[in-house]
């Protein structure tokens, strides 16, 4: 499929139309704290706030569209899973997410265009983060404990009973977990599985496309003709609107 | 391309038959299984009233325990937004059509069964965490998966269009 000229004629548009920037400063600093925050998470490469602002130009069809003062990323529209996610903490989002976003969209706040743009970041770093459950040490009890092997147990019932994991059981104890033998002790410390975020993504066309669309066959296109033909000509009256501070 | 009216939807149905054998065997394929698949995920609320279903197919069966659960390929549009939002999904049913399994997938494809295992086209992970693999593994009346890897050039292939797994 090709992106139509209808919809390239609407978001052409915002070339000499300041109003389609109307939330350049919130995305900039949503952007900002994200790259700081997620900076230190393996694999991660700073994100582009020009995506957002594409997604958001894609998403609401721009300011001349009702969405643009209310859902502006779509959000919470009846039937969007992402809202779900989001508000009941699913899929990882409560380790991306800034827990006032979701106190917000409990509340009933997606219509608050500042609420959902903050809830279609959000959603989009959930969407392209790499979760894994992580063996994780109990930061309260750090003492090493020591089992004794009984018969008819194993590795699973003796992490299910002593209130650690598996993983804990192999590292402290290398070599020997393999074949139990009654009598055998065995080290650990109180551990839990942790969801964890392991990697990312690439913030690229494609992948936000894929990630967090899904349903439009030329939301990457879309995006890309955006950041590559619309965003460079941008046409704003004062001299510090240039989008790419 | 077959075109179905149900419930009031048009739904653009992608049906693939896969060859079943002789023409005397053809009576096997169930030309209405849609309607009862679309009537039994509407019941489940497996379907949103408020999104578009745009396909709806019976991949393959998985055998657990003995019994045969429903692989059901489903894909929906969120209505209203000026573009279109996507919700793919694998669902696993079990012989009496309640869901047991639903395994959002984005670019990948459910291809087939074997046994207790379905093969994917592309990688997808179980809710969103890690692993990621192309071959998933049923157990506990489908509600366990556990996810793996093969290489495309290793899957079996005799598993699609024979009388076990083509759609019944």
């Amino acid at each position: 499929m090709a992106i139509t000229q209808k919809w390239k004629d609407t978001v052409n548009q915002g070339v000499s139309d300041a109003r389609w920037d109307a939330y350049d400063e919130l995305v900039k600093k949503q952007i900002a704290a994200f790259n700081q925050r997620f900076s230190s998470t393996p694999n991660y490469a700073q994100v582009d706030w020009l995506y957002i602002k594409a997604m958001l130009w894609i998403e609401s069809g721009g300011p001349d569209n009702a969405s643009w003062k209310t859902r502006p990323m779509q959000l919470g529209n009846p039937g969007d899973p992402a809202f779900s996610v989001l508000k009941e903490g699913k899929e990882g989002s409560l380790l991306v997410m800034e827990p006032a976003v979701q106190q917000a969209l409990k509340a009933g706040r997606i219509n608050d265009p500042e609420i959902n743009i903050k809830a279609g970041i959000a959603y989009l770093f959930t969407r392209l983060a790499k979760f894994a459950n992580k063996s994780a040490p109990d930061p309260r009890d750090t003492k090493v404990y020591e089992h004794t092997v009984a018969k008819g147990d194993s590795l699973w019932s003796i992490a299910n009973a002593k209130g650690t994991t598996l993983e804990e059981l192999n590292a402290r104890n290398p070599g020997t977990t393999a074949h139990l033998k009654p009598g055998q002790v065995l080290k650990y410390t109180k551990t839990k599985m942790e969801l964890t975020i392991v990697g990312w993504r690439g913030f690229t066309a494609q992948e936000i496309a894929q990630r967090y669309n899904v349903g439009d066959p030329d939301y990457s296109a879309k995006i890309t003709y955006l950041m590559k033909d619309v965003f460079p000509k941008l046409n704003r009256p004062a001299p510090d609107a240039g989008i790419r501070k | 391309m077959t075109r179905t009216h149900i419930g009031g939807l048009a739904i653009g149905v992608l049906l693939c038959v896969t060859a079943v054998g002789a023409a005397s065997e053809a009576p096997e394929a169930q030309l209405n299984e849609r309607e009862v698949l679309y009537a039994a995920l509407l019941k489940s609320q497996v379907l949103d009233k408020h999104r578009q279903l745009v396909h709806l197919s019976h991949v393959c069966n998985l055998v657990l325990g003995g019994r045969r659960y429903l692989v059901v390929d489903v894909m929906e549009l969120v209505k209203g937004a000026v573009t279109p939002r996507g919700v793919n999904r694998i669902v696993v049913l079990d012989p009496a059509l309640a869901p047991v399994q639903s395994l959002e997938y984005t670019t990948q494809r459910p291809l087939f069964c074997e046994g207790n295992r379905l093969f994917v086209f592309g990688d997808i992970t179980v809710g969103g965490v890690l692993p990621e693999g192309n071959v998933l593994t049923f157990s506990n009346d489908g509600k366990r998966v556990e996810v793996s890897t093969r290489d495309p050039n290793d899957l079996p292939v005799a598993a699609t269009g024979t009388r076990t797994n083509a759609p019944q």
